[in-house]
């Protein structure tokens, strides 16, 4: 016993040298308060959703009601803390948004935001919002299936992977919603389970993603040494190719939407719409107020786009019982922004995001 | 559930636990066949795979009672070949999809360790009628659940014998230590080495496969072959710790294998426990044949070539049901034949004490252990390859591509494998008594770090597919 004894001593020992070692060489991680899951500069969708599961353990923390904001990038953006403090002094807004998510995605934050939720009369008084937007209901099997975002191992292991399920895979007993400890155990010891890991946090961001990428990415596995038994032939210097001048606004703005709609394959599934209903009900039992946001759209992007309208039409039939038994309430926003507001199809200026909160606080 | 998996060690801590608590004379016959039974549950894919699994212990059962009945040979290899017959159909092996029904039955785990354990008892007991099972001990030999999956192979004498002894096991905390000791170290190298090596192995595989690049060809030869030995001798420390647990004490299965200096001492040092089953079941029993029918002094060297291709054929069939692993038990079988051809040819040319000078000659080492390895690492490429990747590899990188690339490989070994082969002991720092309690310390924070840092997605453990 004595050996299993000293052999846990040296485990903690080396884990917290190795955690000193961390903080030594790249700091102590800072939470943001209020919480926020963008960052400044944006990273990447894995930055993004480890500090979505690993700092919405900081809303535990709150003293007074809150209101809490989940959606997506637009959402992210528009609705940045610092800046709608500035609108509204006293309310306390914490912002979940994650670029790229999906319902599927949200409904998996907000997971992690209701095992951290304060004390039942502070959640009475506060306020959930979810803020959506179409594109943001693409289902599952072709939002986690774009290789430009999910690793090759998911995708080859036919296994649906969204952003915040691969960075819960770092610790899946405390991080994964889907985890036996994490059902059963109290909020405050996943907080401090999390807790234990977030002196990682500030290295991850400067390591591959598997130990060998460095490796992997040298040139010399590209080489064929059967080359140089060929004769050499002079090299003529490639002329430079002209430097193309940007695109304007709109034409890019347009791509994108493009974009958006490719990433739909021509059809606007039921899928994400149940899943908002079922999320509804889950935030509704905890003692939240939800208030479903119809994000802002270009008047151009309505207009143009295949699945506006559609997708109006499927929201207003999969909320209606719940908005006529006040489970819910819905801001449309669609139209409450200027074109000129918007930096492509669905993003806010950055001088615009100031009106783009007194918008949200006002219709709240 | 997976071997790495907390449910894996939930299951452990309670088996382990219901096991030392219950009476001695309930431990062999109750609660091992139960932890069994509820591993297999665990374990398989889905009932109608453990109902197959169920099935063909029933067939096994059916087969010693027969062999016990009528122990003349006749009926040895009567039942062996219907034995035989029924695994390949269970299994599916691609070249027996002639046969009716072939691929009914679902794909289970363990079928291939159960066939190897089961067909030494039906050998052996019609030499040694006493070793006649109980169908309870049929059952807790074939499923013992710390070798279903992939091994180790013990003998049934063996485990009859540690069954008998389960009843006064006591477990301490030596043991508890020893068994934790083994298992994180088994961990370490699952979870830390295999997971880093596989993502090297499977990166310079799609660059090898995307168009003729002799050189990553070369690498995902090799770092396959270091991710399938930590991976599979990772595997072998955790479950012979777990065995401790138990009263346990399984063959170790591998004997640093990268120390071979030839292909045959290669097969005598990894996984141990499978060559040894062979050499017993299959090689002397060839060679046995073979000298009956040609007993001639001089065809003896043939003889020994000519077993050794046919074991080792059987070999790489044995790890698979395509024709991706006929192919490698071909390769598998030249490189033991050639082996022993080359010995042969030595002896008789230099003398053995001039042969044995020479071998012990560092140069002649490195040289014969990078040949050696670079043969092994092309002859298991079936093993990551299916028989079309293989094909269109053969057609992209045409003789001269191939050739290239296991002269890379050599080269590349030629100056790993004297690092590897030389290197110096691990100093017993800072004192012999708290070595291993500081090693297991370690192991445990860097796995923990480790899983954080690259988390792995899916991931099973490679030998459960054979």
């Amino acid at each position: 016993m004595k050996n299993l004894g000293l052999a846990t001593l040296f485990a903690v020992l080396a884990t917290a040298l190795i955690q000193i070692g961390i903080v030594v060489v790249y700091g102590w991680p800072t939470i943001p308060w209020p919480v926020e899951v963008l960052t400044h500069p944006r990273v990447s969708f894995a930055e993004e959703a480890r500090r979505a599961i690993f700092y919405s353990s900081g809303l535990a923390k709150s003293k007074q009601p809150m209101v809490v904001i989940a959606g997506g990038s637009a959402a992210q953006e528009g609705y940045q803390p610092e800046i709608v403090r500035v609108v509204a002094p006293n309310l306390l807004i914490h912002n979940l948004s994650m670029g790229g998510a999906n319902i599927t995605a949200v409904d998996q934050i907000i997971d992690h935001v209701l095992k951290a939720a304060p004390s039942s009369e502070i959640m009475g008084h506060s306020l959930l919002v979810l803020s959506i937007t179409y594109p943001m209901f693409i289902p599952d099997q072709r939002r986690w299936r774009d290789p430009k975002f999910v690793p090759a191992d998911a995708i080859k292991q036919d296994i649906v992977l969204t952003d915040i399920e691969r960075e819960a895979m770092r610790c899946p007993s405390v991080c994964n919603p889907g985890s036996r400890f994490f059902k059963i155990a109290p909020g405050w010891l996943v907080a401090l389970a999390k807790e234990r890991y977030t002196l990682f946090l500030p290295i991850i961001r400067h390591l591959p993603v598997h130990p060998g990428d460095p490796l992997l990415s040298r040139k010399v596995w590209r080489q064929d040494p059967r080359k140089f038994l060929e004769p050499k032939s002079p090299k003529k210097p490639a002329p430079e190719a002209p430097i193309a001048p940007p695109e304007p606004y709109l034409v890019m703005a347009h791509k994108q939407m493009d974009y958006l709609t490719q990433a739909m394959h021509g059809s606007l599934h039921d899928e994400q719409f149940e899943k908002l209903k079922t999320l509804i009900n889950k935030i509704q039992a905890y003692g939240f107020r939800v208030v479903v946001v119809d994000m802002p759209l270009p008047s151009w992007h309505r207009e143009k786009s295949p699945f506006f309208a559609l997708y109006q039409t499927k929201l207003r039939t999969a909320l209606a019982s719940q908005l006529d038994n006040k489970q819910a309430e819905f801001v449309s926003l669609t139209e409450a922004i200027p074109d000129d507001e918007f930096r492509d199809s669905v993003h806010p200026k950055a001088e615009a995001t100031t009106h783009w909160a007194r918008v949200l606080m006002e219709r709240l | 559930m997976t071997i790495t998996s907390w449910s894996f060690i939930a299951f452990l801590a309670i088996a382990a636990l219901a096991f030392s608590i219950a009476p001695g004379r309930w431990r062999a016959h109750f609660v091992f066949p139960t932890t069994t039974l509820v591993f297999i549950w665990l374990v398989t894919p889905s009932a109608s795979a453990a109902g197959a699994l169920l099935g063909f212990i029933g067939l096994l059962w059916i087969a010693t009672q027969i062999i016990y009945k009528w122990p003349a040979r006749l009926v040895q290899v009567l039942v062996l070949s219907v034995t035989l017959v029924v695994f390949g159909w269970m299994k599916a092996y691609e070249f027996l999809a002639f046969l009716p029904f072939a691929g009914l039955v679902p794909a289970t785990i363990g079928l291939s360790y159960m066939l190897i354990r089961a067909m030494q008892l039906l050998v052996d007991l019609a030499e040694t009628p006493s070793l006649r099972p109980g169908l309870l001990s049929l059952f807790s030999f074939l499923t013992s659940w710390p070798c279903l999956i992939s091994g180790p192979i013990q003998r049934y004498q063996d485990f009859r014998d540690q069954l008998a002894s389960m009843e006064v096991f006591a477990l301490n905390g030596d043991i508890l230590f020893a068994a934790i000791q083994r298992m994180v170290k088994g961990y370490f190298l699952v979870l830390v080495l295999a997971d880093a090596t596989k993502h090297l192995w499977l990166g310079l595989q799609d660059v090898s496969l995307e168009n003729p690049h002799p050189i990553a060809l070369a690498g995902a030869q090799g770092a396959f072959l270091a991710h399938l030995f930590f991976d599979f001798s990772g595997y072998m420390h955790i479950v012979i710790g777990a065995g401790y647990l138990f009263g346990f004490r399984l063959p170790e299965n591998f004997d640093h294998p990268w120390q071979s200096k030839s292909f045959l001492e290669f097969w005598g040092r990894w996984h141990m426990t499978m060559s040894n089953w062979f050499k017993t079941y299959v090689f002397n029993a060839l060679l046995m044949v073979l000298v009956k029918r040609w007993p001639s002094a001089r065809m003896t060297d043939l003889h020994g070539i000519l077993a050794f291709f046919l074991t080792f054929f059987l070999v790489g069939l044995w790890h698979g049901t395509t024709w991706a692993f006929v192919l490698c038990g071909l390769l598998l079988g030249i490189g033991a034949s050639v082996n022993q051809l080359y010995r042969t040819l030595m002896r008789r040319r230099l003398g053995k004490k001039r042969f044995e000078i020479l071998a012990a000659n560092k140069f002649y080492v490195v040289i014969a252990a990078a040949l050696t390895f670079t043969f092994i690492c092309f002859s298991v490429s079936p093993l990551w390859l299916s028989f079309d990747q293989i094909r269109r590899i053969v057609m992209s990188y045409e003789m001269s591509g191939l050739a290239v690339a296991e002269l890379c490989l050599l080269l590349m070994l030629l100056f790993a494998l004297p690092v590897i082969q030389w290197r110096p002991r691990v100093p017993t720092f800072p004192a012999s008594h708290w070595r291993l309690p500081l090693m297991v310390g370690l192991q445990c924070a860097v796995i923990d770090a480790y899983i954080f840092l690259f988390p792995a997605i899916g991931g099973a453990f490679f030998y459960e597919r054979f």
